[in-house]
């Protein structure tokens, strides 16, 4: 093979392999190319994605930037040496330094100076440890110099540079809130520690927790020796433990309480405190115990005892007082009587003139002597509110018509008017205590005379109705005499006091009368008023409501009857009286009435008298040595079994409840120390009819004060029997009208027409029939039947006087 | 297979064998000898050349490789002379082979297929490479690492120490005086 063969074929390969080459190349070109349009394609798709993309995060950045900006919360960024990057609109607000001022500057130069340090070192150390996030609370200085405190979130964020994002809070409020509840709570601890009360602390189970100072200087323990005690057995008797159970369980009902409790001290004494106890709570709202504040009452429970004690020594002198006052009332009343008594017989006797002047002054004396003493004990009554008013049927202006003739002729010594002006009506009784009623008119009546020099006293009366039957009374005494002064107003009224004497009357009472009358008035109802004016002159007025009754028999006479004396004649009176004087006494003042008298000194002479012979009444003295008065009278009663003999006690009335005594021992009446005669005897024919009575049970008539009366001229009896039966057969027709009319007013006018004469001829069931049918407020169907009833017996009565005089 | 060693195969036998060899071993090889650098071509191809060679030349495969390798290392020095700058050194530059140089030649001809190298550097003097190829031609390394030597005029041999029985895993180890 020739040589340019060789290189024709060598070219040739070589052509081949150059054209190859180039295919090559252009293959490769071509997917370069390819490559590279999608690459374009790829850039434009992702550039454009990126444009989106920016998009969104700017809008996102925006979203953001303004919340940051906007937070509620400082936020800020700082590089790590702590120059400020960035701050948030609340933080410039918040400090109060612009923008400008805050970027750029140092975080240092707003922290004061004595927290600087710590703080730096405090990021310092977050940031060579490269811990991600830390809180901490730091003052910070704001551009009007206050300072705020910030509760800081620093986060470490390391990227191209370090810089720490803040997050800070302004706790300024919660620190301030803090601070002063740290204050407060310093107070309230030292408040407690130091408290005069005792503190204690104690858990559910009582046993002892906390004890406070003034506890234990109250007990004697120390705190530590108090620590977890039980604090029942430590303090408590074993009486109080169970009070103090109760108490507990109510606290741990979380119920609190306050109460008295007895403690031991440590050194074995006790002491009185009062507890108020009170539960507490913990986190979850269950009781976890108790606090007790104890107060030391040992000083007031001593002042307690005393105080009782006091109260009841007052009380046992005031019933002695009261004993006392009644005793003495007796012992001076019973001489008394004897004085008064005695002069009275002495005045029937013979005297000459000097002689009587001398004995009516004893009496006098006596008297006032006598009232005096009624007077202390009236007092003392209406001290105690004992004072019991006797009321009865009582004619009004009979009263005060007395009343005031008695003062015309003393006043018109003086040269003064008695006026006395009214609207009551004649022959209308009203229900109460004429006695008492009288004291009082008597007391400011006599006042206005006594301290009036000229001029006039006017009495007033004005009734109104109020019901039916009662009616307010309104009385009033004006004076025109020195009048009282202002400041004396109320002393008047006081005991021992008058008004000041710078008056020439030297005019004074005993003292006591304006606080007696006053009392009878309130007891009465009513309230004594007063106005006065110096130099003018005085009114007292008072009111009162009464009650409306229908008049008894006039009996104000205090003479004796004669007539009624000889009812009494051949009674058997046994009189049983320690003292000698009172014996006299009654012995002189019965013996001229005709009555058969025996006496007895005490109680056991009386019984015994009582089974030797039989009496027709017992006056019986109440306070008597051996046996006295209610103690015979119930041997009497009940050992004696005599219920039927009348017994009258004689009694000094003095003793609330005497009276009852007397009725509850069986004793039929009694009668008032000093008595009046008059009183003696009518009690003594109230009683002794009852024995005449059962003489002539069967019969409806009693001649004996026919007799008595007529003195044994017969034609004169005959004449009066005569006119008795003709008047009450005419009466008994009325009578049957007015039942049959059933007009009660007119059955009860009749009775008392016919009581008189039926009292003279009839029977006691006659007179008490008529009087009953006259007197008792009973229905209308009752008093028909009493009235027939009534004319029933008089009927029998006329009969029996026929059959008698043999009409 | 890449191109380029074909034509620096058929430059070798030119110049080292003539170009009469050249066509003869073409003709007997049955390949039509057109080659371009840039072009890829089935390995096969090579072996068949190199057997064909070697029997027309009567020289052993494996020194035939081994003389390709240096001589091709010798062209690489000129054809791609940026590689040789940075490493001054033979052990640099074959430390570099496999994270470099094979690297970039990637990145031109992606389809390369190209042997994994691994080197340990047991100390200044000694360096242990391991090949490993599905062409088995770890002759051609030799050669190659000796035209490193050669390039780098440093004295030393590469022996190999360890080789697997299809020659895809070759150990070698060069040291260096």
């Amino acid at each position: 093979m020739n040589e340019i063969e060789r290189l024709r074929r060598k070219l040739a390969r070589e052509k081949a392999a150059r054209k190859e080459a180039e295919s090559i190349l252009e293959r490769k070109a071509l997917e370069l190319y390819e490559a590279n349009q999608e690459l374009i394609a790829v850039r434009d798709r992702q550039s454009l994605e990126l444009k989106k993309r920016i998009a969104e995060i700017k809008s996102k950045e925006r979203v953001y930037r303004n919340i940051v900006q906007n937070a509620s919360d400082l936020i800020y960024t700082c590089d790590v040496q702590g120059n400020i990057l960035y701050a948030n609109n609340t933080m410039i607000t918040q400090s109060g330094y612009s923008k400008e001022k805050l970027i750029g500057s140092n975080v240092r130069n707003y922290i004061p100076d004595k927290y600087k340090d710590k703080i730096h070192n405090f990021y310092r150390f977050q940031f060579e440890q490269k811990i991600e996030s830390t809180y901490i609370e730091i003052p910070v200085l704001t551009a009007n110099g206050e300072t705020i405190w910030l509760g800081q979130t620093a986060d470490l964020a390391i990227g191209n540079e370090a810089t720490f994002n803040v997050l800070a809070r302004d706790i300024s409020d919660r620190k301030r809130v803090e601070k002063s509840l740290m204050i407060s709570e310093e107070k309230y601890r030292s408040i407690i520690e130091n408290m005069e009360l005792g503190l204690l602390e104690v858990d559910r189970e009582g046993m002892i927790v906390k004890a406070y100072p003034k506890f234990c200087k109250l007990t004697g323990y120390s705190n530590d020796e108090l620590k977890g005690k039980d604090s029942v057995k430590v303090f408590l008797t074993e009486e109080a433990r169970e009070k103090m159970r109760k108490v507990n369980d109510s606290r741990l009902n979380g119920e609190s309480g306050v109460y008295e409790l007895r403690i031991r001290r440590k050194d074995g004494t006790y002491c009185w405190v009062m507890i108020s106890g009170a539960p507490y709570y913990n986190e979850k709202g269950q009781v976890a115990g108790s606090i007790g504040i104890h107060l030391d009452i040992s000083l007031r429970k001593e002042m307690e005892e005393e105080l009782i004690e006091a109260k009841k020594t007052a009380e046992s002198s005031l019933i002695a007082k009261d004993t006392f006052l009644a005793n003495i009332s007796h012992e001076i009343r019973t001489p008394l009587n004897a004085i008064i008594g005695i002069s009275e017989l002495m005045l029937r006797s013979s005297l000459n003139d000097e002689q009587r002047n001398y004995l009516e002054t004893i009496i006098s004396s006596g008297d006032n002597l006598l009232q005096l003493i009624n007077e202390i004990l009236d007092l003392s009554k209406i001290q105690f509110g004992k004072l019991k008013l006797r009321e009865e049927s009582v004619d009004l202006l009979k009263i005060m018509e007395h009343i005031h003739r008695s003062f015309q002729v003393i006043g018109s010594q003086k040269g003064l008017k008695l006026d006395f002006e009214h609207d009551l009506e004649e022959n209308q009784g009203y229900f109460l205590d004429g006695t008492r009623l009288k004291e009082v008119l008597f007391n400011l009546v006599g006042n206005a005379v006594k301290f009036t020099e000229k001029g006039s006293v006017g009495i007033s009366v004005w009734r109104s109705r109020l019901h039916d039957d009662v009616d307010v009374i309104s009385f009033t005494i004006k004076d025109t005499g020195i009048g009282i002064p202002e400041e004396d107003l109320e002393g008047i009224f006081g005991t021992f006091e008058q008004a000041s004497n710078t008056h020439e009357s030297g005019a004074k009472g005993t003292g006591l009368g304006l606080s007696i009358t006053r009392g009878i008035i309130e007891s009465m109802g009513g309230e004594l008023q007063v106005s006065s004016k110096i130099g003018m002159g005085s009114t007292f007025s008072f009111a009162f409501p009464l009650r409306r009754t229908t008049l008894l028999k006039d009996e104000s006479s205090g003479e004796i009857d004669q007539n009624d004396v000889s009812r009494l004649k051949g009674t058997r009176i046994l009189v049983v009286e320690d003292a000698k004087v009172n014996r006299f006494l009654i012995r002189n003042i019965m013996e001229p009435w005709g009555v058969s008298m025996r006496e007895a000194v005490n109680g056991a002479e009386a019984i015994e008298k009582i089974q030797e012979e039989s009496f027709d009444i017992v006056l019986m003295d109440v306070r008597m040595p051996v046996l006295d008065g209610i103690q015979a009278t119930k041997k009497i009663r009940t050992e004696l079994n005599l219920s039927e003999i009348p017994i009258i006690a004689l009694t000094a009335n003095a003793i609330h409840g005497e009276k009852e005594k007397c009725f509850d021992a069986g004793m039929n009446d009694y009668l008032t120390k000093p008595y009046t005669q008059k009183d003696l005897l009518a009690k003594l024919l109230q009683y002794a009819g009852t024995k005449a009575n059962n003489d002539n049970a069967a019969g409806h008539i009693n001649l004996e004060g026919l007799n008595t009366l007529t003195q044994g001229n017969e034609d004169m009896k005959l004449r009066m029997v005569q006119l008795f039966i003709d008047e009450t057969e005419k009466y008994i027709e009325q009578l049957h009208t007015a039942i049959a009319e059933s007009d009660l007013e007119r059955m009860q006018d009749i009775a008392h027409a016919l009581k008189a004469s039926v009292a003279h001829i009839c029977s006691k069931e006659v007179l008490t029939s008529v009087r009953s049918v006259e007197l008792d407020k009973v229905a209308q169907e009752e008093k028909i039947q009493a009235g027939k009833a009534m004319i029933n017996l008089l009927e029998k009565s006329i009969n029996e006087l026929r059959v008698e005089f043999s009409f | 297979m890449k191109g380029v060693v074909f034509t620096e195969f058929m430059d070798m036998v030119e110049t080292s064998f003539g170009e009469e060899q050249l066509d003869l071993l073409l003709e007997e090889a049955d390949s039509d000898g057109v080659y371009t650098a840039v072009g890829t071509y089935p390995h096969s191809e090579m072996v068949n050349l190199v057997v064909v060679l070697s029997k027309q030349t009567g020289k052993p495969i494996g020194e035939l490789l081994e003389f390709f390798g240096n001589y091709m290392f010798q062209s690489f020095t000129r054809l791609y002379p940026s590689f040789f700058k940075e490493a001054t050194t033979s052990f640099d530059f074959l430390e570099r082979v496999e994270d470099y140089i094979h690297v970039e030649v990637l990145k031109i001809y992606p389809e390369a297929e190209l042997p994994r190298f691994q080197t340990h550097r047991i100390s200044d003097k000694q360096l242990q490479m391991i090949y490993k190829s599905e062409r088995s031609m770890g002759m051609l390394a030799v050669g190659l690492i000796r035209g490193c030597l050669q390039h780098y005029q440093e004295t030393g041999d590469v022996i190999i120490e360890g080789e697997s029985e299809d020659g895809s895993h070759v150990t070698f180890l060069v040291e260096i005086e």
